[in-house]
């Protein structure tokens, strides 16, 4: 992909993520009534209320407040927990290995089995394969993926002690035992994303299938190991890689409540409790953080275009 | 559409033009394919179960026997009791009540605010379109959830601050649904001809414009249902949505989940109960997205 296609992309990112810097940092000043007051609870002292005015700047201008708040971000702070006083940064990427290797985990099984699932049902349209995957696709998008998680810890792991029900493992416990621990909530997780997929793939194959190029691949002979791989993957893949982009930050937030159903201290649990305890550095720390893993999806995204289609190469 | 594309001679096979409205047609091919239908009732249904829920309630859903907690399926308890011995089915049949307007709020809200800026987005284009378009963009990237949350933080627990959390969440997509389809029908000539001969703009918007969003504005809002639904029970589940003595099937699901080793198969129910309904909702749409989509194809 040529340079100059990638720095207005690059760009578009930055603007993305300095939209959600404002958002996020107006989190703060949209609560009602005196946010220092509400970060301090009820039955603070006035003392204990000026003492957090002051260790948020808010007794300042806002567009001051705003300035210091981006420079501090922009250097990697983000402030402290108002409740265990640890740097939120710290704080996020303790809770963060966990949440992204399910998730990526998630990203794998739902690519490794709605890809597949939808473009076979595609191939085959009309057939008994084609039907099962369609129906088993609308089913799974319409499940809740932390009712599926309860459901597979059920099955997999309280009914049959196959394995742990709750908790999490870091890989360097060993990938086996990172494995047996992230199965159940990544499958959960990514249920639903590879309904989404299966659809997806299923219709951009029917529609690669219908297209005159297709045809005259075969009045020129092509077998159809070629005429699939050449013709109708390489072109169903763009779209069904743009719902791939998009998902990135449906799995991250499917992961809050799934983080709960499985017992794994991951950013879903941090951000739960934050809200629970009116922790605003800690939820911002996530939101941004959140939003910066999702605008780096969307420009792998964009990079994949480049490489999946030529035709946006030299745009 | 771009199926039609082929170099078969063609040939009219469509049915003689009717002089039925849209409307009727939509709703006749809606009827007519079963799986549908099936949604259509079913969704009819729970309305009719929802409004009459204390008349058919085989008992009071909050009334508590501790003596009966847990109490397996029987004929007095349908669906057995929770661990208050509360009526299963009955807090059930209750609950349809929050799954079908706590969706509605957070529609409606997106819907309010997506649909006029969408319109302007759409037909003015210029700066406006621009920002707004960005803005979206900052939306579409934050993990639904996650900034849902965030605004839940802000407001509060409960219900409708939950809902309408979750409807600025979905605003971006109705925004993108409404400006793409206005910024089509506004290149039609109909359009500039409706302008030549003087209509005005409010005219215009009012006759020509929203009819052609309401179709595709119809599917995105039929398909947000089901999302809304979903998010509520996770958030319900979370304890950040409804808040006791009200249930919610995400609320109902939290108390299995904390119960599940006393009564495993109480996730059942109200599981299935979110899943029968958000697919209802999704087949729903997708058959009018499919509907239309043959009425645009010809």
């Amino acid at each position: 992909m040529k340079v100059a296609s990638i720095v207005p992309r690059l760009l578009g990112g930055l603007v993305v993520l300095w939209l959600v810097s404002v958002l996020t940092f107006a989190l703060i000043h949209l609560v009602p009534g005196d946010p220092a007051q509400v970060f301090a609870g009820d039955a603070a002292t006035p003392e204990r209320v000026e003492e957090i005015r002051a260790q948020l700047g808010l007794d300042q201008p806002l567009l001051v407040q705003y300035g210091t708040w981006l420079g501090r971000v922009l250097q990697g702070d983000l402030g402290v927990s108002l409740f265990t006083g640890e740097p939120v940064v710290d704080a996020v990427l303790r809770a963060a290995p966990a949440t992204l290797s399910i998730t990526l985990l998630a990203l794998i099984i739902a690519v490794g089995i709605g890809v597949p699932a939808g473009v076979i049902a595609g191939l085959r349209q009309g057939t008994w394969i084609d039907r099962v995957v369609s129906m088993l696709a609308t089913v799974g998008i319409a499940m809740p993926g932390f009712w599926v998680g309860m459901l597979l810890v059920l099955v997999f792991a309280l009914a049959n002690p196959w394995l742990p029900a709750t908790g999490y493992a870091p890989l360097s416990d060993g990938v086996g035992t990172w494995f047996e621990h992230a199965i159940l909530p990544a499958t959960a997780l990514g249920l639903a994303t590879g309904a989404e997929l299966a659809r997806h793939a299923r219709g951009c194959v029917t529609d690669v299938l219908s297209r005159p190029y297709i045809r005259t691949a075969r009045a020129r002979g092509c077998g159809p190991f070629w005429l699939i791989r050449k013709h109708v993957l390489r072109n169903a893949a763009i779209p069904v890689v743009t719902v791939l982009g998009l998902q990135a930050g449906r799995l991250l937030g499917g992961s809050i409540v799934i983080e709960l159903v499985a017992g794994v201290q991951g950013l879903g649990t941090l951000t739960i409790n934050s809200i629970l305890q009116r922790d605003f550095p800690i939820l911002q720390g996530y939101v941004l953080f959140a939003a910066a893993i999702v605008v780096v999806a969307n420009l792998t995204v964009d990079a994949m275009y480049g490489w999946l289609n030529p035709k946006v190469r030299t745009a | 559409m771009t199926a039609e594309a082929t170099a078969e001679p063609v040939v009219d096979r469509r049915p003689a033009p009717s002089e039925r409205s849209p409307r009727r047609k939509l709703l006749r091919g809606m009827i007519r394919r079963p799986s549908s239908l099936v949604a259509i009732v079913f969704v009819l249904v729970l309305v009719v179960l929802a409004v009459l829920a204390p008349w058919v309630a085989p008992q009071d859903p909050t009334a508590q026997d501790l003596a009966a907690a847990f109490a397996p399926y029987s004929a007095e308890h349908l669906l057995g009791t929770d661990d208050l011995g509360r009526d299963v089915a009955s807090r059930l049949l209750y609950a349809i009540r929050i799954a079908l307007l706590a969706p509605l709020i957070s529609v409606g809200v997106a819907l309010v605010l997506g649909v006029p800026s969408g319109l302007w987005a759409g037909l003015r284009r210029g700066y406006v379109d621009a920002v707004l378009s960005r803005i979206t963009d900052a939306l579409l990237s934050l993990p639904g959830l996650a900034f849902a949350l965030a605004i839940v933080a802000v407001v509060g627990p409960g219900l409708v601050n939950v809902m309408v959390a979750l409807g600025i969440v979905f605003m971006p997509s109705v925004f993108r649904v409404v400006r793409g389809a206005a910024m089509a029908v506004a290149q039609e000539p109909y359009v500039d001809s409706a302008r030549a001969i003087g209509c005005s703009t409010h005219r215009i918007l009012w006759v020509h414009i929203l009819p052609n969003v309401a179709a595709p504005l119809l599917v995105q809002a039929t398909i947000l249902m089901g999302v809304a639904l979903l998010a509520e029970a996770g958030l319900s589940f979370l304890g950040l949505g409804v808040q006791p003595p009200e249930s919610s099937w995400g609320s109902m699901l939290r108390t299995a989940y904390d119960n599940q080793f006393e009564a495993p198969l109480s996730v059942l129910p109200p599981g299935i109960a979110v899943v029968l309904t958000v697919l209802a909702f999704n087949v729903i749409g997708d058959t009018i997205r499919d509907v239309m989509a043959a009425r645009w194809q010809r």
